[in-house]
């Protein structure tokens, strides 16, 4: 009888955690930001995920790995976009450690590369020439999303 | 040490380029030319082979399925990269060099990146000789 009630306790309490968790995650989502709900966005971190996962050195290429720094550094980029309705980006690697988010759109592209030592370039292309290039500090990450909405237009 | 450019790479030999994966080849359905990404290494040094030295057996065996991007020396010279020979780089693929760019302090990834969209635009899809039977 005893064993009975700790196995209930035990079930009670796993049960308890489960439910926590589920409100807690949910309490997160509702006061998350329009853009954490977006499609896009879910895309883009299960391929920064894949990326981050499977990268090795390979002599002849580079060096495909990309740190858990340089993955930290894209997720506070695509965490400071705030329209929910964008083209899924392409996720790139790029050789010695950095990524490469792209959004297309007819002949619109706009680029965020995100090199090793949160080097943040910012690059818009018209028809596959280079309008805009610059880089972006920390503390203006922000600003890609008013090359975004150049890019999709006022939601 | 650091790499320098190698004068003795002639304007007109050929590189070649790994393309490690499909989203380095330009376009993406029917890929004519790399990607600038795929001269966009982050440190500045992009890995290449000379083609008419590299064992494209070889590098079949390492990389199955890949295509290469060729640009010519003296196109990447004439983006702002410099070629370097580097043989002991690639773990006993011969031929190896860097294309490399030198980053500048003010504005350099900026630079870095219409070099490489340059680059790009000028190269094509190489096809390596086939085996001999």
């Amino acid at each position: 009888m005893i064993f009975t009630m700790d196995r209930d306790t035990r079930l009670e309490k796993v049960q308890e955690g489960e439910a926590r968790l589920r409100d807690e995650a949910c309490m997160h989502l509702c006061a998350a930001p329009a853009s954490m709900t977006a499609p896009w966005l879910a895309a883009a971190v299960t391929s920064l995920w894949e990326i981050q996962k499977t990268g090795t050195v390979e002599a002849g290429v580079g060096d495909l790995r990309v740190s858990d720094e340089t993955a930290a550094c894209v997720g506070r980029v695509l965490g400071s976009i705030r329209i929910q309705w964008l083209p899924t980006p392409d996720v790139v690697r790029v050789s010695g450690g950095g990524v490469v988010l792209r959004w297309s759109l007819d002949d619109d592209e706009v680029e965020v590369a995100v090199l090793p030592e949160e080097r943040v370039l910012l690059t818009t292309l018209k028809a596959g020439e280079i309008s805009e290039s610059y880089e972006l500090p920390p503390t203006q990450y922000m600003r890609v999303n008013d090359v975004l909405r150049g890019l999709v237009g006022p939601s | 040490m650091p790499f320098t450019n190698d004068a003795s790479i002639a304007d007109d030999v050929v590189l070649v380029r790994v393309l490690r994966y499909a989203s380095w080849a330009y376009p993406k359905e029917q890929p004519t030319r790399p990607s600038s990404v795929a001269f966009f290494d982050s440190n500045g040094e992009n890995s290449c082979f000379i083609a008419n030295e590299a064992e494209f057996s070889k590098l079949a065996d390492r990389f199955p399925g890949v295509r290469y991007g060729a640009v010519t020396a003296g196109q990447a010279r004439a983006a702002g990269y410099y070629v370097s020979r580097d043989e002991g780089g690639a773990e006993g693929l011969a031929g190896h060099v860097i294309l490399g760019f030198e980053i500048p302090d003010v504005n350099g990834l900026a630079k870095y990146r219409k070099a490489a969209e340059r680059l790009a635009k000028g190269g094509s899809i190489y096809v390596p000789p086939a085996p001999r039977e």
